[in-house]
């Protein structure tokens, strides 16, 4: 298990512990006690890597973390019963690991966020995150001399699709330990010359804002370097998407991704067609294929709305000691993502809804996601979702 | 921003059987990502939904 915030060390020991052939569990840094207890009742971890500042939350629960043999810590202050990692860049071996592993080797698991129930084991091979690093690297236009801005947390997917590709090429990557505040960001990235950044929506409406409010100015910095930035991990209301075309210096791209299929970066809807194609996700990205059907499995016509499904060399090897909700998902070498979607004339994707927020009423299907849309195009709506209530009646 | 003011507003971008019924000001919950946790905010608001107040 690994549960560390944003740091060079994060990457370090994540490849060191996938180098010797060992499985990774990169932990959210949001999990409580009772959370981690639940991803080691599942993964059974033989050793434990942990930032100090999660000793407080680790220390209480490792009595009950019986499978775990040895507990790695980074920081300045490691307890007597835990190895400092200092100790192990400082004295140990540091020569090149040559374990062999095959492709089919399990590599990480994934715990998704939980947007069903408890949070489920994603299981990646060895082969499933060397095609995300290449179909991601093909999709982005990663080479040598970019320069990745990362402050999202590394270890959930929509982070993993673009620092795989990075690390593959050789590339720079910049680790911010967190989002701090917006002004924070813009001066990453003139500072450290960087070329390419993640935004999520709340992120990118925090910057609008500070921007509008005369609070930052992106004159006052020299962002030159800047070619890309990258908005997902949600619908992008078109409002908010327009804007940041507007007023950022670079490409603005819409990307979609799964972790179960490879993390962000599934689809894309590249700088130039953002404008022309309001909220689509765009088209699959390199070694992507999709279908898009209805409840029965039947391929809908273009413009009607129907479950995702995808097939792609970056996808999940299945849930972790789960065959039934595997069987659910991956059937036929299709996964099935639980998104809604349709397609226009021109095979562009759009978004309508999670399968399972979508509300029915006077038998009338209504997505969310549209409500909410039109909703934050008023100009003193920040943020906003709509759910479903019961209502007792037909 | 009023509950009726936001009703009003949703009237004119969308069908009727779309606009919401009901309007409760608090922040959204959204994990580390941005993404929404409707099923956590169903579990809050639909649950026990007479603990959150409306503004008026």
């Amino acid at each position: 298990m690994h549960l560390q915030n944003n740091s060079l060390e994060w990457i370090i020991t994540y490849y060191a512990i996938i180098k010797i052939g060992a499985v990774i569990v990169p932990l959210n840094f949001r999990f409580v006690g009772q959370d981690i207890l639940y991803a080691a009742k599942i993964s059974s971890p033989r050793a434990f890597i942990l930032g100090s500042e999660f000793l407080p939350v680790v220390q209480p629960i490792q009595k009950d973390l019986k499978t775990v043999a040895s507990y790695i810590c980074v920081g300045a202050e490691v307890p007597d019963d835990m190895i400092d990692y200092q100790s192990i860049t400082a004295n140990g071996d540091i020569s090149e690991a040559m374990v062999d592993v095959d492709d089919q080797h399990d590599l990480a698991m994934m715990f998704t966020s939980g947007t069903t129930g408890d949070p489920k084991p994603v299981l990646h091979t060895h082969y499933s995150l060397n095609n995300t690093a290449i179909g991601n690297g093909m999709s982005y236009f990663v080479e040598k001399n970019d320069n990745y801005v990362f402050f999202l947390p590394l270890y959930h997917s929509g982070t993993m699709f673009l620092w795989a590709p990075f690390y593959a090429t050789g590339a720079t990557g910049t680790i911010l330990r967190e989002f701090t505040n917006p002004k924070w960001i813009i001066e990453a990235m003139a500072e450290e010359k960087g070329t390419d950044i993640l935004f999520v929506v709340p992120i990118a409406v925090a910057i609008l804002n500070a921007i509008k409010k005369g609070d930052l100015s992106l004159a006052d910095y020299d962002l030159s370097s800047w070619r890309y930035m990258e908005i997902g991990a949600q619908p992008v209301p078109f409002d908010v998407m327009k804007r940041l075309v507007e007023t950022l210096p670079c490409g603005c791209s819409n990307i979609y991704g799964i972790t179960e299929g490879g993390g962000g970066g599934l689809f894309n809807l590249y700088p130039e067609e953002v404008l022309e194609k309001p909220g689509s996700i765009g088209k699959p990205t390199f070694g992507m294929d999709a279908r898009i059907v209805d409840f029965e499995g039947n391929e809908v016509a273009a413009g009607e709305v129907g479950e995702l499904l995808l097939k792609t060399n970056r996808m999940m090897k299945g849930y972790y000691q789960n065959p039934e909700m595997t069987a659910k998902t991956l059937k036929d070498d299709w996964l099935y993502t639980g998104d809604l979607v349709k397609a226009d004339d021109e095979g562009y994707i759009y978004i309508v809804d999670r399968a399972k927020d979508m509300v029915t009423s006077g038998g009338e299907n209504i997505f969310p996601v549209e409500i909410e849309d039109a909703l934050m195009d008023h100009p003193k709506i920040d943020d906003v979702a709509c759910i479903g209530q019961k209502t007792g009646s037909p | 921003m009023t509950e009726e003011e936001l009703i009003e507003y949703a009237k004119t971008k969308m069908a009727t059987y779309k606009v919401p019924r009901k309007v409760l000001f608090d922040a959204v919950m959204r994990n580390p990502t941005g993404k929404l946790m409707k099923p956590q905010m169903r579990e809050k608001y639909t649950g026990r939904k007479e603990a959150f107040k409306k503004l008026d």
